[in-house]
Formats: structure tokens, C-alpha cells, sequence
């Protein structure tokens, strides 16, 4: 469950002030599928950045589960890290020195919540057959890799931070599996 | 709507450290420390008297006796006039390469290019050796040439003057110049250009009307850094001025630290140090205003398309003769000259009487003198470990530099580029103060490692320059993704940046070692006979009479230097570093 109340993110350079995020309340309840739509600049990613904690608030209260991860009036704040989410950026921010797998596994490898190493082989593989990718070199669609690339950590939660994927905006990714 | 009151209310731990961050923390703030702390030294040093660990009441005596001084003008003024000659042949020189090679068709260019960009790492000091084979009014090659050929009485050209000294630093700028210049004309907008020129304004008033306007804030920028570099220089004044009673600020302090009779004067050193401290950093801000300038008229995108070549037709003869002419003054000339007088007893013009003398036994005499062998150890050593540090310690900076929101990350830049307009012999000077002080207590002084730590905190300046400019690059998502997928902030850096920024890496590893190689200025004033390297044994040389030996010893020098220069430009031109085409 991820729970938004009065939320409030203003980006400040200089003098200017740019009021990303104004008073937002929101509730997505479990194995809800929620969809946020806006023009570009209305705020989407600010607000998705708030709940994943790449952005601190400076107003209202962000509660993942059962946990209040920040709070800007009880000076709250989780650190990116520690909270349980998964998410997919706008640049996909596949990390192109690593093979598909390592991708994949990298939360369990390095993350805090880490897995022994048969425990993650298990994972990834699990994740990535869903995704129909196999092994050797394979063109995966990135967007596909990236929505189960969630999943395979310990994250409840997913936030796709991507518009609709077009068919003709889909991009092939071609990683290898052994370096 | 409101939000269950059952909500689990966990703190984040505001009592834990984030050893992650920390650490990154702690390499940076020691290698900041470090470098405020010798600029410091040396103002502290400028308010005592004595030797250090000598007691002393804080004074102004050093200043009042500087300023009371006619020999300290005279030192001002004569660094004056060397820095105007320097930048007065480079300036020029690499404008005139950066225009050949960003903005005509000269033929083979990339030769052109590669030659000019590795002559930077070239040892300053034995090209200047090479001069004064070529034209010291006694010794000269051609001076001697010359009075046979024509019975003159006198040396007709006179290499030791304050012209001299500035020619030769100024050929050996030039390649930094060219650098500096070619960068700016590569970034300006060439559509500025045309549209002149589709207005039908002839090729010579654009050039005059347009593109010398937005390229002089460009201009105006190399020349300020060319002054604080020429200000700083030693290699040159110290080969060839020095012997001959000239002095600029650098030989002059060293006189003071290295006196033929007396105590070494520091607290005056220091005096001179801190004036010309305050010096380059006031020139910083016309130096960062120019910049900003010229960072004005540049293209905004990445790339862009560029204007059409100047086309040259026959005229690429004077274009190459030009480059030539330079390569042959600036290398060819001096480097034969070194290798010519290591093969004689003594100094003689080629005939076939002096081919007759000529032979390898001074090569085989030095060969295994075991005071060589430890420098050449000593300076391998420093070649591996210095850049290593380097890399490291920058890497720190960068990070926190490029990817924090630290509120005194800009602070931390500046201090990490600190080294780069203060002369670096200062450091040198206050490592070798602070390190007689503490001698006691740790016996730093004279080992080798004050010079390691020396050449580390002023490098770092080069370090956070090429690092800065490659993190940028890294995109900030492919962090975030980490972190959000709970790596720590220690693990994205060495995993995520670390691998992504290989080149810089690479590059400013190589550079550094290659610097450290060629390094006189800083070891100079640190080098005792415990801790030689190879470019302070050829100066102990140099100084000593034994010009044969040196020029040998430089020969070697040069001999194991050419293949790790060649393979670095090899790497740079595959990784871009250096650009291969100028489009």
C-alpha cells in the first residue's frame, strides 16, 4: 500500500522556484495497478522520485506498507537503500558494463537485502523467464527487462516510471549473458 | 482521505554513520586538508625567522626586507619580461597550429595533432639541456659553427639571455597553447561564421570582424594560464639561467633554500612564496571570467556540424614548413644536440675529426654507477605509486564533486584545483619546511616519500580535472537505480562509476606517471642523496661540469621514456582522449 498525504516538492534556482509537487494526496492499495497521467512538467516523475526517496519533501507524509518512510513535519526520512520498492527509470538505467544477468541480480548481489548466490541464480532466471529471455546472446526488450528487473529484488512495490510504451518506441536492447 | 493510524512509524537511524559515505568523505577531506594546509605553511613560514624548529616571534621582517630590497625588483621584473617572451612565442605558435589543424585541410593532420599533444610530456629540462648544447655563447654548437664558418670574433647567438631562456620556455609552452586554443576554436559556432559569410563579408574581414572577437575570451584565458605557468616555470631559468646569473621568481627561491654559503632563508622564501600565492589566485578571476565568456559563444549541443574547411591549395607547404620549422626547434635540434655531446670527451662541432672521437664509453662508464641504479629505482617507484594515489584520492573528490548535493562541494573543487595556478615548487618548499619541522618526531625529511606525497597533493588538481569531466558523463539514473535497489553509496561507486569511467581513469593514471617521470621543479627542492630520481641526478650533473654525463644519462631517459609515450598516445587516440580528425 503506498499512502501520500499532502505531499509538497518546490525545486529552487536562484530566485526562481519551480512547484514540482502541490499538495498531493493519494492512496494505491494492494495489487493495485495505478496509472499516473499529466502533461510533461506536471510532476509525475517528481512525485515517484518522492515515494522512492531520490527526493525529500519538504511537506507531507509518504507511508510505503506500514512504514512511514518520510515525513516532513516528524523529520522523517528513509534513505533510498532501505526502503522496498522497485523501480524503472525514464533512461531505463541499464548499466551497460554489466551482462543481462548482472543487471538483473544486481540488487541481490550488492544490495542491502542481500541473497546467497543459488538463492539469486534462482531468482534472476525466474525473473528473466518471464521475460522470455534466454540464454547466450539475446535481444531483450528493454522495457521488458526493466519491468521484471523490479521484481527480482525484495520490493513489494514496483514504480515503472515510463510513459505507455508505443510499439513503434519499443527499444531493442542486446545484452549477452557471458561476457 | 486520511491514512490508517495502525501506520508502523520507524525512524531511519539517525545515530548510524553511513561508513559508506564517510569514507569517501574521509580520503577527500584529507587530500583537501593537505593542500590548504601547505598553502598555509607557507604563510607561516613567512612570518618567522631561523631555521625552522628554531624558535621565533611572529614578524614582518621577512616582507619589509623583501620589499626594502633592489634584488627582489630586479627578480620581478626579470620574471616579468621571461613570462612576456614566453607567451609571446607560444601564444602565437598555438594559435597558428590550432587554426592549421581546426580550420583548414591541411594534409595529415593527425600527425600534426598526435606530435603536439604527446610534446607536452617531453622533460622541459632536456630540451633546455639541448639549447644550450646548440647556442651557449661558449659551448654552442652552432655558435662555434658559425664563428668558424664566418671568422667571427664573438657567439653571434646567445641562448643564456632572458630572451633566450623565453624562447625556449615558449617552444616548449607552445603544445600546451596549442591544446588550449584548439579546444576553443573546436567549440565555436561555426554557423556565426557562415552567416557572415552568406551576407557576402570576404574571408579575411570574418576573420578579423567575427571570428577573432568570439574567440578572443578564449585567447584571453590561455594567455592568463600561460603567464601563471611561465610565472611558476623552473626547468628552463634553472638549466640555463641560472648558471648564467639570471633568475626568475623559481630560481631565485631556490637560490635562497640552496645558498653556496649561509643558512637556507625560508622565512624570506616564504615571503616570496606568499606574494606570488596571492598573485596567481587574483589572476584566476580574470582567468574564470574570460572562460565563462568563451563558454558563451559555444555551440550548446554535443555535436554539431562543422563549418567547411579553409582550403589552403599550395599554401599547405607554409603550413607544414611552419610546423616543421617548430619541430625541429622545439625537439629535433636539442634532443640531436644531447645525444651528439654524449658521445665526445667534450663539446665539439660535427666534423669527421669529432666522428672519429666519438663512441659510447661515457654510456658504458655510467652504466652501473649504483647512485644511478637508486634513482632510476627511486623514480619508478613514484611512477607506480604517485598516480595510483592520485587516482584514488581524485576519484573521492570527483565523486562528491559531480554527484553529491554537499552544499561545499564547490568549495572542494576549488581547493583540489588549487595546485594548478600556485606554482607547485611552493608546496615542494612547504612539504620540505613542514617535514624539518616534524624531522624529530618523524623522520620524513629527505626520504623519498615527501616527494610522493608532494607530487600527489598537487596532482590531484590534473586528477579531478579529467575525473570530473568523465563522471559527469555517467548518468545520474543508472546511481539512482542502484540505490534504489539498496546498494551503498561505497558499492555504487566502486561497481556502478568505477567501471563506467575506466578511461579517465586510465588517462589520468598514465599522465601522472608519465609526470611524475619528467618531474624537476618539485624534486628539486625535496631531493637529498638519499632520495635521488633520475631528473635531479642529471641536474646534480648539469651543475656539477659533468655535462657529458648528463647529456648521457638524458639519452637513456629519453630512450626508455619513448615507448611508454607512444603506447600512452596509442591508447589515448583509441579512447578518444586526444581527438583523431578535427571534425
Amino acid at each position: 500500500m503506498i499512502g501520500i498525504r499532502s505531499l509538497r516538492k518546490t525545486f529552487k534556482t536562484g530566485t526562481d522556484a519551480a512547484q514540482a509537487v502541490d499538495g498531493v494526496d493519494l492512496q494505491v492499495n494492494e495489487k493495485e495497478f495505478f496509472a499516473l497521467l499529466g502533461l510533461s512538467g506536471s510532476g509525475k516523475t517528481t512525485l515517484l522520485r518522492c515515494v522512492a526517496g531520490l527526493e525529500r519533501p519538504e511537506a507531507g507524509e509518504i507511508v510505503l506498507g506500514e512504514q512511514v518512510v518520510s515525513s516532513a513535519e516528524r523529520g522523517i526520512f528513509i534513505s533510498p537503500e532501505d526502503r522496498a520498492i522497485g523501480m524503472v527509470f525514464p533512461s531505463y538505467a541499464v548499466w551497460p558494463h554489466m551482462t543481462v544477468f548482472e543487471n538483473v541480480a544486481f540488487p541481490l548481489t550488492d544490495g542491502k537485502r542481500k541473497l546467497p548466490r543459488a538463492k539469486v541464480r534462482e531468482r534472476v532466471m525466474g525473473a528473466l523467464e518471464m521475460v522470455q529471455a534466454p540464454g547466450g546472446n539475446a535481444s531483450v526488450t528493454k522495457s521488458r527487462v526493466l519491468r521484471y528487473l523490479g521484481r527480482s529484488s525484495a520490493g513489494a512495490i514496483n514504480l515503472p516510471d515510463r510513459s505507455w510504451p508505443m510499439p513503434a518506441q519499443r527499444s531493442k536492447l542486446s545484452l549477452s549473458f557471458a561476457r | 482521505m486520511a491514512i490508517s493510524g495502525n501506520a508502523l512509524v520507524l525512524k531511519s537511524r539517525p545515530s548510524a554513520i553511513d561508513w559508506s559515505q564517510a569514507s569517501i568523505g574521509i580520503v577527500a577531506g584529507t587530500a583537501a586538508l593537505a593542500i590548504v594546509g601547505l598553502l598555509l605553511t607557507i604563510v607561516w613560514m613567512s612570518l618567522r625567522t631561523g631555521v625552522p624548529g628554531q624558535p621565533s616571534p611572529y614578524t614582518l621582517s621577512n616582507y619589509a626586507s623583501l620589499l626594502a630590497d633592489p634584488y627582489s625588483y630586479r627578480v620581478m621584473v626579470t620574471t616579468l619580461i621571461f613570462s612576456a617572451v614566453t607567451i609571446a612565442v607560444s601564444v602565437p605558435l598555438g594559435f597558428v597550429f590550432a587554426w592549421l589543424i581546426e580550420r583548414t585541410d591541411l594534409p595529415y593532420k593527425a600527425v600534426a595533432m598526435s606530435l603536439l599533444s604527446i610534446g607536452i610530456l617531453f622533460p622541459t629540462f632536456l630540451k633546455a639541456m639541448g639549447w644550450v648544447f646548440l647556442c651557449h655563447p661558449r659551448i654552442g654548437v652552432i655558435n662555434i659553427f658559425l664563428m668558424q664558418l664566418f671568422g667571427l670574433k664573438s657567439a653571434p647567438l646567445n641562448i643564456a639571455t632572458l630572451g633566450g631562456i623565453g624562447f625556449v620556455q615558449g617552444l616548449t609552452l607552445a603544445p600546451l597553447s596549442y591544446v588550449m586554443i584548439s579546444a576553443a576554436l573546436r567549440g565555436m559556432n561555426p554557423a556565426l561564421v557562415e552567416a557572415a559569410s552568406v551576407h557576402g563579408v570576404n574571408k579575411w574581414r570574418t576573420l578579423v570582424r567575427v571570428e577573432l572577437p568570439l574567440v578572443w575570451p578564449a585567447l584571453l584565458s590561455a594567455i592568463i594560464w600561460m603567464f601563471t605557468v611561465a610565472i611558476a616555470a623552473f626547468d628552463v631559468p634553472g638549466v640555463i639561467g641560472m648558471a648564467n646569473n639570471i633568475f626568475t621568481f623559481s630560481t631565485a627561491v631556490y637560490f635562497m633554500i640552496n645558498p653556496n654559503e649561509g643558512l637556507p632563508r625560508y622565512g624570506l622564501s616564504g615571503a616570496y612564496g606568499t606574494i606570488m600565492v596571492g598573485l596567481s589566485l587574483i589572476l584566476m578571476i580574470p582567468y574564470f571570467i574570460a572562460l565563462k565568456q568563451s563558454h558563451r559563444y559555444q555551440i550548446i549541443s554535443g555535436k554539431s556540424y562543422q563549418s567547411r574547411p579553409v582550403e589552403l591549395g599550395r599554401w599547405w607547404i607554409l603550413g607544414w614548413g611552419t610546423l616543421g620549422a617548430y619541430f625541429l626547434l622545439a625537439f629535433v635540434l636539442p634532443l640531436l644536440a644531447i645525444f651528439w655531446v654524449s658521445l665526445l670527451p667534450y663539446v665539439q662541432v660535427p666534423s669527421w675529426q669529432a666522428l672519429a672521437a666519438a663512441s659510447f664509453e661515457r654510456y658504458s662508464a655510467i652504466a652501473f654507477d649504483s647512485a644511478l641504479l637508486q634513482a632510476a629505482l627511486n623514480t619508478l617507484l613514484l611512477m607506480v605509486i604517485v598516480p595510483t594515489l592520485i587516482v584514488v584520492m581524485s576519484s573521492a573528490i570527483s565523486w562528491i564533486v559531480t554527484r553529491s548535493r554537499l552544499r561545499w562541494r564547490v568549495a572542494l573543487d576549488a581547493i583540489a584545483f588549487l595546485p594548478h595556478p600556485v606554482p607547485n615548487l611552493l608546496f615542494a618548499l612547504a612539504i620540505a619546511y613542514f617535514a624539518l619541522l616534524v624531522s624529530n618526531v618523524i623522520p620524513l625529511y629527505g626520504t623519498i616519500f615527501v616527494l610522493m606525497a608532494v607530487y600527489v597533493i598537487c596532482w590531484i588538481s590534473f586528477g579531478t580535472r579529467v575525473l570530473n569531466n568523465s563522471m559527469i558523463q555517467v548518468h545520474r539514473e543508472l546511481e539512482e537505480a542502484a540505490q534504489v535497489g539498496g546498494v551503498s553509496t561505497f558499492r555504487i561507486l566502486c561497481k556502478v562509476i568505477v567501471p563506467l569511467i575506466r578511461p579517465g581513469l586510465v588517462y589520468a593514471w598514465i599522465w601522472t606517471s608519465l609526470s611524475a617521470y619528467r618531474e624537476l621543479t618539485m624534486a628539486v627542492f625535496l631531493a637529498s642523496p638519499k632520495s635521488q630520481v633520475l631528473s635531479t641526478y642529471i641536474w646534480g650533473q648539469w651543475h656539477g661540469g659533468g655535462l657529458g654525463d648528463a647529456a648521457a644519462i638524458a639519452v637513456i631517459m629519453m630512450t626508455v621514456m619513448s615507448p611508454l609515450v607512444t603506447s600512452f598516445w596509442i591508447y589515448a587516440r583509441r579512447q578518444q582522449h586526444i581527438a583523431t580528425s578535427a571534425a
